[in-house]
């Protein structure tokens, strides 16, 4: 198992090399001269001049990748040219930040999907398998500008029960941090949750036509027995890749979110960083996002260990 | 059943305390809504609008505009001209500290000077008529110009005249904006990038007693409907840039109040003399304009906030010229005017859109206005940043609505437009008669000779159309009900002396 997770993470090394290579010369064919967003409109050429050698724009394309890449192997993201701070810092105080409402919205979505799904399977064709079917419909389907908006104007303008946007650390104050992250969490969590509730809905109806669920029955156990131990047991590996996979898109920043309710997270930062041709922040969120996705990965492979015997036993 | 209907009560009540003692230990801080994160806080290189929106709040400038822009004291108390208007003498307040505790004094405002006119700033343009500065006492400051420079003094009440401790300077080098000193009324705390950025009272500030709050808080919050929310919620006791259509319906809440300011600015069509096409004639630029409704522009995208308008100033201002007042909606005029010209059928023409809703509001309006008076317009809507690029290098046909956002001088929105070798002037338009009339209004030191110059100069910008001027912005402030004394600097930045919140 170690031998396997050592060898993952090896191979995570080029990945996310690729990955950064292909970031640079994408956001190289960006239109759009950062030089003239630093300068702005009234910089003469001798003050766009001075700025494009400052920040070493004149040099050639694989100069500025080797800078750049040699900076980050020694832990310096750069400095934002348009705020002058320094891009390390800043990241280090958002990860925390995205990675509370990940798991804020992660559990929305599990405490909701699941049942649901599960529900969904058992009465499969009837009236609640409809009504679940419907809500995960519409819970993939209203945008989520439009329900942050909404509950932005009901809970906290109309009834106040909730701060309308910002963000409060849990270590700073639990109980304002729960008020601040409770409506970006429902947000994110109930589009997650229908999308969650539809793969367990299916995994369990392939699981529960299987023949070890018949005998199961035909022995006479308890049918939630049957459901929760035998069915959903097994039912679980796609549920994991799919909750791995979200997690991972949910680390990379959930831009629209973090905007309604200004969330100082990882999305709201790369879009301004895009916005301002900003390519250090980018680059350096872009590589997160990619260690994100691979963590993930090899979560879930750890994930699948944990659920699969038949893994488990193979390979140790 | 009873027992739950207890325990909903108690939540209930508790929930309500911890909201009352929550609005309590806020009420000596003030917090304010901006649209967009500032930039560095370092009036040397910044650009953002909200940038200076925080440095107003935290540090004094030289001198100051009020909102006719008239020129009022700041760091320095008093100054004058010699007579052949080549020397500024300032005397300086006395006793002012930094808000690093060391001593303000003419030396500071040498190196910060020094600084405005040196490698990487972004000022240097604006105060490029110094030649030298002098500090031959603790509180006396000589600054030596070229020329006559009638601008200078509203330079000086701008961004070049905010003044950093040197030592400051000293230590942090090009990364002052990080954690910037200087002398103000609120000192920097902490800023949590595309967040916020807290100030705290400097109680060793020389005029602390006008500031009622302990606290400002900068919360940025970009989206227009969220931060009303916030507002209407009680988070926020001010905010900047409502969208004028949420006006009308603002107006009844009695809870709020609108605060709409006065700042020079416009906002124009510019067009590209040098791309090969329609609007190289005069003709066609000026059918153009006839085919354009300025008002119903401001009626329908801006809810009749704003105001229309057909030259650098606007219509009330002291500036405008009104032998040229602005031209009525004309499209059959619109139409004779092209076949003077010669050509047949609608005329293309494109336009590049900053994609921002409201540009892309008044792009539109002026695509379906010119269908009717023989144009055949497109809109190139395109992000801000990719603009900036097409227009430096010259790959558009006009670019629009854009135009300076604020200026305390019609200098800034003059010059660099319509001069030629004015930073702004994408239109590559060049009149040596433009260019005489500009830079005899940076040597008219007296008044009502400026005046003058400006409006006949406004006059030679509304025949040869360079831009086509639409209309000009009056920014909309909202703030609680109980916000009272507030007040904005010439160039639109809220002041924050004599202001309470009850």
């Amino acid at each position: 198992m170690i031998g396997f997770l050592i060898q993952r993470l090896l191979v995570a090394i080029p990945t996310l090399l690729i990955i950064s290579v292909i970031v640079f010369c994408l956001q190289q064919l960006l239109p759009g001269d950062p030089a003239l967003v630093i300068g702005g409109g009234e910089a003469t050429p001798a003050m766009l001049a001075e700025i494009r050698e400052r920040y070493g724009f004149n040099d050639p394309l694989i100069v500025q990748y080797w800078h750049w890449i040699t900076s980050v192997m020694h832990g310096d993201f750069g400095v934002s040219y348009r705020t002058r701070e320094e891009i390390g810092p800043m990241l280090a105080a958002k990860i925390p930040v995205t990675l509370h409402l990940a798991l804020a919205a992660m559990f929305i979505s599990l405490i909701i999907g699941i049942p649901a799904g599960i529900l969904a399977a058992i009465w499969r064709g009837r009236g609640w398998d409809h009504v679940v079917t419907i809500t995960a419909l519409s819970g993939i389907s209203i945008p989520n500008f439009w329900l942050g908006i909404m509950m932005i104007l009901v809970f906290a303008v109309n009834l106040g029960w909730l701060p309308a946007s910002g963000y409060v650390s849990p270590f700073v104050d639990p109980w304002a941090s729960l008020k601040s992250i409770t409506m970006p969490a429902i947000v994110l969590g109930t589009a997650l949750a229908a999308a969650m509730m539809r793969h367990t809905r299916s995994a369990m109806l392939t699981v529960m036509s299987q023949d070890y669920v018949r005998t199961a029955r035909a022995k006479g156990q308890r049918e939630w027995i049957v459901i929760l131990k035998h069915a959903f047991l097994n039912a679980q590996v796609p549920i994991i890749t799919l909750a791995t996979l979200q997690f991972g898109t949910l680390l990379a920043g959930a831009v629209l979110t973090e905007q309604i309710f200004s969330i100082p997270g990882i999305g709201k930062m790369v879009v301004d960083a895009v916005f301002n041709r900003e390519y250090q922040a980018v680059q350096a969120v872009t590589l997160l996002s990619g260690a994100a996705f691979v963590l993930m990965s090899l979560l879930a492979d750890v994930l699948y260990f944990w659920a699969n015997p038949k893994l488990r036993s193979k390979t140790l | 059943m009873k027992r739950i209907a207890s325990h909903i009560r108690s939540v209930a009540l508790a929930a309500l305390a911890t909201a009352a003692f929550g609005a309590a230990a806020h009420s000596a801080d003030l917090r304010i809504a901006l649209a967009d994160d500032p930039d560095a806080l370092d009036s040397m290189t910044n650009r953002a609008q909200t940038g200076i929106t925080v440095l107003t709040a935290m540090c004094d400038r030289l001198m100051w505009t009020d909102s006719k822009l008239t020129l009022t004291p700041g760091l320095a108390k008093s100054w004058n001209w010699s007579a052949d208007g080549l020397t500024l003498t300032m005397d300086l307040v006395e006793g002012a500290k930094f808000q690093d505790g060391t001593p303000f004094d003419a030396e500071a405002v040498k190196i910060n000077i020094e600084r405005y006119l040196g490698k990487g700033s972004q000022r240097a343009d604006d105060i490029s008529t110094i030649a030298s500065v002098e500090a031959p006492s603790a509180n006396k400051v000589i600054i030596k110009t070229k020329v006559p420079s009638a601008q200078l003094l509203s330079k000086l009440a701008e961004r070049p005249g905010i003044i950093f401790s040197p030592a400051a300077i000293k230590s942090l080098g090009e990364n002052l904006g990080r954690a910037p000193v200087c002398i103000g009324p609120y000192k920097f705390v902490e800023r949590v990038a595309q967040d916020r950025i807290v100030l705290a009272k400097d109680t060793a500030y020389y005029d602390a007693a006008k500031y009622s709050f302990d606290k400002v808080i900068f919360r940025i919050i970009p989206d227009d409907a969220v931060r009303l929310a916030n507002l209407q919620s009680g988070e926020l006791d001010l905010m900047e840039k409502l969208d004028p259509s949420n006006a009308a319906s603002l107006a009844s809440d009695k809870k709020l109040q609108i605060l709409p300011i006065t700042v020079l600015n416009n906002q124009t069509l510019v067009l590209n003399f040098n791309f090969n096409g329609p609007m190289q004639n005069p003709k066609i630029r000026e059918a153009l304009e006839y085919s354009i409704d300025r008002q119903a522009i401001v009626d329908v995208a801006f809810a009749g906030q704003y105001q229309a308008g057909n030259q650098f100033a606007a219509p009330d201002s002291p500036f405008y010229n009104s032998k040229f007042p602005v031209p009525a909606r004309d499209p059959a005029k619109a139409k004779a005017l092209i076949a003077e010209a010669g050509i047949k059928g609608p005329v293309p023409f494109t336009i590049l859109v900053p994609n921002r809703p409201l540009s892309v509001r008044v792009g539109e309006m002026i695509q379906a206005m010119g269908s009717d008076a023989g144009f055949a317009i497109k809109l190139d809507v395109v992000d801000f940043a990719t603009t900036l690029k097409m227009t430096d290098e010259g790959k558009f046909e006009s670019w629009g609505p854009i135009g300076p956002q604020f200026a305390n001088d019609l200098d800034t929105v003059a010059f660099a437009v319509l001069h030629s070798t004015g930073g702004r002037n994408l239109t590559r338009y060049k009149s040596p008669e433009m260019d005489k009339l500009l830079e005899a209004s940076r040597t008219a030191t007296d008044p009502a000779k400026r005046i003058e110059i400006f409006k006949e100069a406004a006059a030679l910008a509304v025949k040869d159309r360079p831009v086509l001027y639409l209309y000009h912005q009056k920014p909309l402030f909202v703030a609680k009900a109980g916000l009272k004394g507030f007040h904005t600097t010439g160039d639109g930045f809220p002041k924050l002396d004599g202001l309470t919140l009850n």
